[in-house]
Order: structure tokens, then sequence, then C-alpha cells
């Protein structure tokens, strides 16, 4: 059994303790809640940016989308090497019944190839392949053409022809 | 002797005395025994109702706590979806902005084809039956021509034609020498530089308009 001086003790020092113990943990929740709110507060802040941006981007999606639907109307082919080019070049002569003297690669800028194309045929077959030239699969485009009368009857010409590469 | 003998504790012994030497009633003796005190029993209560207090309040602020943690991974969890359809909303967008500037590069480039086959219709209708050309060079934005016309003033005819075609403008005054052309013909060789107009679209199709829009 304690003595009434022990318990005296004990209760002195307990209390205190136990004083102190509830003001510590007031305090750690005082503060966690401060911080808690203050990241909720940024959380919200950031929360609305994030969805006004998410409208205004959605937004201009839709309109991107509607564009490029009415875009899709005409579709684009850019050649990857030029391979496909020289050949569809070509082969629109030929089509017109033109011989082809001799085609080369000419000097482009960057990121675009060019075909240097001499021929010889009819006039009229120098015609139907320039119109051609103009509805080949690839984005391409006449860049200089000149015609020059060969033998009777028939003219000889050289044509450079450009198109875009995929980048 | 009695007293010297006494082993009990002095406490004992003094209650002991005060007991024997109580001479009030029993009554007040009692009485005296209940008797509370109330400063002491006030600073009890204060003592008690501050810890019930502070209990209470550490209590609401853990729950609290727990509470807005809650809301704290909620928000945490919702701000993450929203970075997240941002991104890929972004890139969406990127893509789109990459194949309309593909788009624009396209039409642009092929704004610049040359109107090759309005411009040769034109000088074949401009041509006259005695007049034949040597040379015919379309480039950039410039068309030579260089023949041969039986008199100056055909010539002429031919460059007022020609200049009246929607892809031809500014045709320069030609130079023109008289030549004796198979070994008897008395002839006029000339040579034409004109400027070349470019025409809206020649390949008719995409609507400019439209990558405006």
């Amino acid at each position: 059994m304690l003595s009434l001086r022990s318990k005296q003790a004990i209760i002195a020092v307990a209390f205190p303790l136990a004083f102190m113990l509830l003001v510590a943990g007031e305090l750690h929740f005082a503060n966690k809640m401060a911080k808690l709110q203050m990241d909720i507060a940024r959380l919200r802040e950031e929360q609305t940016l994030y969805r006004l941006q998410i409208s205004r981007i959605a937004s201009e999606v839709e309109a991107y989308k509607d564009a490029l639907s009415e875009l899709s109307k005409y579709p684009i082919k850019l050649s990857k090497d030029g391979a496909s080019f020289y050949s569809n070049v070509e082969s629109a002569l030929v089509r017109n019944n033109m011989s082809v003297t001799d085609i080369r690669p000419a000097g482009a800028g960057e990121g675009v190839v060019a075909v240097r194309v001499e021929f010889t045929g009819n006039y009229s077959s120098v015609l139907g392949a320039i119109k051609e030239w103009r509805q080949i699969k690839e984005v391409a485009r006449l860049k200089s053409i000149t015609i020059l009368p060969d033998k009777e009857g028939t003219v000889r010409g050289v044509a450079i022809l450009e198109s875009p590469l995929r980048r | 002797m009695k007293a010297k003998l006494n082993l009990k504790p002095h406490e004992e012994t003094l209650a002991a005395v005060k007991a024997k030497l109580n001479l009030k009633p029993h009554r007040e003796v009692l009485a005296a025994q209940k008797k509370v005190n109330s400063v002491r029993l006030l600073a009890l209560s204060l003592i008690c109702l501050f810890s019930f207090m502070a209990g209470i309040s550490l209590l609401y602020g853990f729950w609290m706590s727990l509470e807005l943690e809650g809301e704290q991974k909620s928000l945490n969890l919702s701000v993450e979806m929203l970075k997240k359809q941002h991104g890929l909303l972004s890139e969406e967008l990127a893509e789109m902005k990459r194949d309309l500037k593909l788009y624009k590069e396209a039409v642009a480039f092929v704004k610049e084809e040359l109107p090759a086959l309005e411009c040769l219709l034109a000088v074949e209708t401009a041509l006259l039956d005695e007049m034949w050309l040597s040379r015919l060079e379309i480039d950039a934005d410039r068309v030579a021509l260089q023949g041969y016309a039986m008199t100056e003033d055909e010539l002429l005819e031919f460059a007022r034609e020609i200049s009246a075609s929607p892809v031809i403008s500014n045709v320069d005054l030609p130079v023109m020498r008289r030549v004796k052309k198979q070994g008897k013909m008395d002839m006029v060789e000339f040579s034409l530089n004109c400027s070349l107009k470019r025409i809206a679209n020649p390949r008719g199709g995409m609507d400019s308009a439209l990558l405006k829009k």
C-alpha cells in the first residue's frame, strides 16, 4: 500500500504530465489541420485551373476535329524517300506515249525532293503529261518546263518537278 | 509505564489521544467529519472539466484531421486524373495542330504550282497560222518565248493576244530581227519575255478558306 506522500508525489508528477500531453496533442492536431487545410486549398486551386484548361483545350480540340474532318475530304500524301514520286512522274509521261530520255534527281531545298526529266513526244502528249502530274498521289508541283521543237511533228523538253518529303 | 510500552504509530496514538480528549457531542463530531471543503471541490471540478474538454477537443482534432486527410486524398486523386486528362488532350491537340500544319504546308506548296498548262494553252491560242516557236520556257514567274513570224505586225498581234490571257502579265517589248529562213524567206526572228501570273488554285479542290477557319 502506497503512503499518502507517495500518492501525492505521483499525482504531482502525473497531473502536469497529462496536462502537457493534452496540450502537445492539441498543438499537434492544430498544426496538422492547418497544413492539411493549406494543402486542400492549393489542391482545389489546382483542380479549378486544370478544369478550366481542360474545357478550353476540349473546345479547341472540337474545333480542330471539325476542321480536319472537312479537310479529310482532300487527302494528302507525302513521299517518304522520293522513289514513288520519281516513278509517278515517269509513268505519267509513259502513259501519254512519250519517251523519257533522261531522269535524274535535281537540287532542291531542305525537306523537298526534286526530279529533272527529259522527254520527247507529241505536243499534245506534253499537255496530257502536265495534266497527269497535277493529279499524282503525292503532293507535287511543276517547277519549270522548257519545250523545244524536235523532229517533224514532235517536241523535246525538260521539266523539273518537286515534292515535299515526309518529316 | 504504559506510555513507555506504546508501540503503535505516533499518528494513531495522537488520534486516540484526540478522540479521548474530544468532549464534543457525537453529532457535532460527525458533522465536522462530513463538512465539505468547497474550494477543494471547485478546484477538482475545474480540473476534471478541463481534462474532459481537452479530451473532447483532442478527439475532435483527431477526427477532423482524419476527415481532412480523406478530403486531401480524394482531391489528390482528382487532380492526378485531371492532369492525365489534360496531358492526353494536349497531346491530341498537338497532333491535330501538326496535321493542320502539314495541310497548310501542302496547300502552300501546291499553290506555287506553275500554271504551265494554262500558259501553253494561251500561247497556242494566240499563235497565228504563220508563226512558230523555237523555244518556250516557263520558269518561276517568267515565260520566255523564241520563234519566228512573217511580219512585225503579226508579232505585235501575238503579243497583244497573250497579254490578254489571265495567266500572263507584263509582256515585254519583243526583241526582233529580220532573218532569211530556209534560204529564201525573209522572216522576223523574235524573243519575247513576259511575267507569269499565279492563279488561285490550278488544281482546284481544297478551299483555302477552310484552312483559315
